[in-house]
């Protein structure tokens, strides 16, 4: 009877815990779910797909054994090219730059169906990545791999955009662009002539650096003038291929508009101070106007343009454009690009998701940069004050640390004038102005009632900053009940004030 | 072969950065003749850094000047050809032109250039004086960094003036002020006396040269005070020169400030006690002056250290409280009218070699208002530095030795920089501090900040540097400390900004 009743102890005893627990889960998924659709699907840096890894290790040796060429001098160096090319791609995806599972990863993989069908004697599809970089560019890696970064998916305005993207990536691959560049490189670096000029320059008794900066710039030069011609063979094979399918060719044209302004911003609005940091616990009447010229030597001019113009990987953008419309002869009409209502919830994604980007890249100045400009248009998009409340806090510790400039960017004149002005109105603010912004977009981001990852996180980078166990405890046990799989966990169980590990 | 052209790719472009840190790989230091920060007037307007990067033949080589502006941004390169000794000592910008001061094996030269990179003109001192060359070199170990060692101004952005010693054997000083494009607008040098007249240029107007000149029977005579001189910046000519005197107190110049909407002057200096040989005695306070720009005295305001500013000074545990002299190492003044003194604490001492040693201690800030009366002083406590000369000096007094160890770099101050639009100056020191942390190691290099702004006691940002290799701190944009650390094993220079906290 006792033994039977004990039992029956062992087992309620039992069932309320996993009762407890259960319901733990339950209400801390119970708080995720109640969170706008958006935000549950905010990407997460996570490591690399085994089978893929798998995948790439398997094929790249048997690429590697493949190279056979005349002289086994010139195999050695082409295959310790390839070495390094296939090396730089694992290393970054066990660096986890790139994303995996999204609704982008997903439309990159269906536009690159769609393009392989149009032309199979491309060969075997090539696989996708989609990185966390913010800078406008997609590359071919040439060994079937085609890297598509963050940053270009903003600006693009359509899924024909995005299709010629690929297009001419896919182009570079098919004509093997990659493979040739690598060998021809190494045919004139080991070319007699070359070393033998090479070896000239170095027993030259005086102006060795100088012979072998013209070496050097020639060389360039005539690599980088064969890469431009590279490019302009894939635009027109991307057209091709385009033209097969149900994608836009005019697409193109204003695809080339496109990578013409990628050096300036997509918002160029400037930021108004006072709006963006206008709040109690800030001085705004200190903030100076951000001037053009950022030092008194910025009118200087010392750079070689001729050389420059020599050294461009690609051709002229309108000279691109002027290429492609002679390839379509008059039929289609060059128009101004506007967004198609299908790519908008790709392209938000893309912007919301450069914040991240942005934190990654320990950027901070321009994860709040972005934050902001956001925040101008989704004014009720809590999530946006949670990210804000993050980077300031970061920015905080950053400060506190003397680590500032290690996690915001100075002012330089390749930065637009809207993301200048910022900077130096986020230079100016004080280390106290920084946690009372982030505590200000912590309440803000709570104004639904839900404690987000993001504030909590920034509530407990705050404590660690100001050395305040109890208010650290407080939101670190908060994050680890509220987001046991959050995308901070690891970090956030590390955060202690106590001994060697403070993180 | 590969690894060569490789290697050289890395030589030609090797910086990585993100836009608040520069690293420069594969430097040898050996290469490197120069660098340091460009001023423009009291501005801070960029880096340089001087390099030799080819021979060209026996007798010259291919240099470099890398320029930087003050946001870590690279502007490019110069592209030089020069005798193979040469070293670039200074380099100033007017807002149009740079100017090079270049210290060659045999002769100093000065070289003006465009914004465009464009050689505007040249001038050569083939007879430069031998003390010059003795200044130039002194200066070449211990750096220039707009607060010691200049001798090359920017005048408006047209020109440039050079304060130099006479040529030939005679001693004495020497102003010469030229054109963007080295054509000469006047030159002036120390009268026909039997005394040695030397001169240090305190500031430049756009309308006056302030100076402060002393006067020695020889080389090894100590004179009994300094005048303040005045010359018009367009033709060189000296309008006046007065010895600053109160009630027989001698009175020495450390800075002086032009008053804005008007023509009168700030001045402020160090006071002496009546009949005081202001290079041998300790001096008995600091004064403020507001003088007129005929030399004439319009208020004068006495502060003593025994009565005014021993009082702020920390007491021991045994309730005493010490100072001994202060080395005013800068003396700005905000637009809110406060005037700040930043002084270092100093003391001459027998060494234990046998030498004489000069020890530097705690840093002061001394504020006085717009009325020239004191406000507050506020004392830093620092760590003892010590800096030894050998028993020949044991004749100079604290005061010439500690100009010299100002000369030399060996005080622990660094520079002072001001922002003018948020009026507050940010004044840095290194603080060795050689106790020992709890696990037996040295505790640290620490740089120390005073941020002051004339509207509450100023404050201190202090923090351990945790350098990796030999590590200098420089001027840089307000608010800002540049950090320069080179690391010899890994051929790696760094470049940071620190923003300071307040």
């Amino acid at each position: 009877m006792v033994l039977v009743c004990r039992k029956a102890l062992e087992v309620h005893s039992l069932l309320l815990i996993l009762a407890l627990f259960g319901f733990d889960q339950h209400r801390a998924q119970a708080q995720e779910s109640l969170l706008p659709k958006a935000e549950q699907e905010i990407w997460r840096r996570i490591e690399p797909p085994q089978p893929l890894l798998m995948e790439l290790r398997t094929q790249y040796v048997a690429d590697l054994e493949r190279i056979e060429l005349e002289d086994r001098r010139l195999t050695k160096a082409v295959a310790e090219d390839w070495k390094e090319l296939q090396e730089d791609l694992l290393k970054n995806l066990n660096d986890k730059h790139f994303v995996f599972g999204t609704p982008i990863n997903t439309l990159l993989d269906s536009i690159v169906a769609v393009l392989h069908a149009a032309d199979p004697s491309y060969g075997k599809p090539p696989r996708v990545l989609l990185s966390w970089y913010p800078w406008p560019n997609a590359s071919c890696r040439g060994e079937g791999t085609i890297v598509v970064d963050l940053g270009l998916l903003e600006r693009l305005h359509s899924r024909s955009e995005l299709a010629f993207v690929l297009a001419h990536e896919m182009a570079h691959q098919r004509l093997d662009h990659v493979g040739k560049s690598i060998e021809q490189y190494n045919r004139q670096l080991l070319s007699d002539d070359f070393r033998s000029e090479v070896r000239s320059a170095l027993r030259a008794e005086f102006n060795r650096r100088a012979a072998l900066e013209q070496l050097f710039v020639q060389f360039t030069v005539g690599e980088r003038r064969h890469g431009r011609m590279h490019e302009s063979e894939a635009d027109s094979m991307a057209l091709m291929l385009i033209d097969r399918t149900g994608f836009q060719p005019e697409a193109g044209l204003s695809l080339m508009d496109v990578l013409e302004s990628c050096d300036n911003e997509v918002d160029t609005t400037l930021i108004d101070p006072k709006w963006a940091f206008g709040i109690d616990g800030v001085d705004t009447t200190a903030f100076r106007e951000h001037k053009d010229q950022m030092s008194s030597l910025g009118a200087l001019d010392l750079k070689d343009r001729t050389l420059a113009d020599s050294l461009k990987t690609h051709p002229d953008c309108a000279n691109r454009k002027a290429a492609l419309l002679e390839l379509m002869a008059g039929e289609v009409q060059p128009s101004v690009a506007s967004v198609e209502p299908a790519y908008v919830a790709y392209q938000a994604q893309a912007s919301t998701s450069l914040i991240e980007s942005a934190f990654i890249e320990r950027d901070l100045g321009r994860a709040i940069y972005l934050g902001l400009q956001l925040l101008r248009s989704r004014a009720d998009t809590l999530f946006l004050h949670a990210q804000l409340a993050r980077g300031y806090a970061e920015l905080y510790r950053a400060s506190k640390q003397h680590e500032f400039g290690h996690a915001v960017a100075n002012p330089a004149q390749y930065y637009s004038s809207s993301y200048n002005g910022f900077l130096q109105v986020l230079h100016q603010l004080r280390q106290s102005e920084y946690m009372a912004l982030s505590q200000y977009h912590q309440r803000l981001s709570k104004l639904d009632g839900f404690e987000r990852e993001d504030t909590l996180l920034a509530a407990a980078i705050l404590a660690l900053a100001n050395k305040a166990p109890v208010e650290l405890e407080e939101a670190r046990a908060a994050y680890i009940r509220s987001f046991p799989a959050g995308r901070h966990i690891t970090r956030v169980e590390k955060f202690t004030l106590i001994g060697p590990g403070k993180r | 072969m590969r690894k060569n052209v490789l290697l050289l790719v890395l030589l030609l472009a090797g910086f990585s950065g993100f836009a608040q840190q520069k690293i420069y790989k594969s430097v040898l230091n050996s290469k490197i003749r120069g660098g340091g920060v460009i001023m423009k007037s009291d501005e801070l307007a960029g880096y340089y850094s001087f390099y030799e990067v080819d021979r060209v033949d026996s007798k010259n080589r291919a240099f470099r000047v890398a320029l930087i502006d003050n946001d870590l941004n690279d502007l490019g390169e110069i592209k030089l050809e020069r005798p193979k000794d040469s070293y670039l000592m200074e380099n100033v910008f007017n807002g149009k032109a740079f100017m090079f001061f270049f210290l060659n094996a045999k002769n100093v030269e000065l070289e003006t250039y465009d914004l465009t990179g464009k050689k505007l003109g040249t001038k050569v001192y083939e007879d430069a004086n031998k003390w010059e060359r003795l200044r130039a070199t002194a200066a070449q170990s211990a750096g220039v960094n707009g607060e010691v060692n200049q001798s090359i101004f920017p005048i408006g952005d047209e020109g440039f003036l050079k304060q130099g010693i006479t040529k030939g054997d005679k001693r004495g000083y020497y102003l010469a002020a030229y054109n963007n494009d080295m054509s000469l607008r006047w030159e002036t040098d120390a009268p026909s006396s039997s005394l040695i007249e030397n001169i240090d240029v305190v500031a430049v107007t756009k309308d006056h040269i302030i100076g402060s000149v002393y006067k020695q029977k020889n080389v090894f005579d100590m004179p009994d005070n300094t005048f303040m001189a005045l010359f018009d910046v367009r033709t060189g000519k000296k309008l006046w020169e007065k010895e600053l005197m109160v009630d027989r107190k001698r009175m020495t110049v450390v800075n002086v400030f032009p008053v804005e909407g008007t023509d009168d002057m700030f001045v402020i200096g160090e006071l002496f006690g009546p009949d005081d040989q202001v290079f041998k005695a300790k001096s008995k306070g600091m004064y403020a002056m507001r003088m007129g720009l005929d030399g004439v005295p319009l208020q004068t305001e006495l502060l003593e250290w025994e009565k005014d500013i021993l009082p702020f000074v920390p007491a021991d545990e045994k309730g005493n409280r010490d100072m001994d002299r202060i080395f005013f190492q800068k003396v700005v003044r905000l637009k809110n009218g406060s005037i700040h003194c930043i002084g270092e604490e100093y003391k001459k001492a027998l060494a234990a070699t046998g030498g004489i040693q000069i020890t530097t201690k705690d840093m002061f800030v001394i504020e006085l208002g717009a009325d020239l009366k004191m406000k507050q002083c506020t004392v830093f406590p620092k760590s003892k530095s010590r800096h030894e000369f050998d028993r020949n000096y044991a004749m100079y007094s604290a005061s010439v030795l500690a100009k010299l160890v100002k000369q030399m770099g060996l005080f622990d101050y660094e520079f002072t920089t001001q922002d003018k639009s948020s009026d507050r100056f940010f004044a840095s020191y290194i603080d060795y501090d050689r106790s020992k942390n709890e696990d037996g190691k040295k505790a640290g290099t620490y740089l120390g900040t005073i941020v002051g702004d004339g509207k509450a006691a100023p404050t201190l940002d202090r923090y351990d540097v945790k350098a990796t290799g030999s590590f200098r701190a420089l001027p840089a944009k307000p608010g800002y400390v540049l950090v320069r650390e080179y690391n010899r094993k890994l051929k790696e220079l760094t470049l940071r900004l620190e923003k300071v906290n307040f």
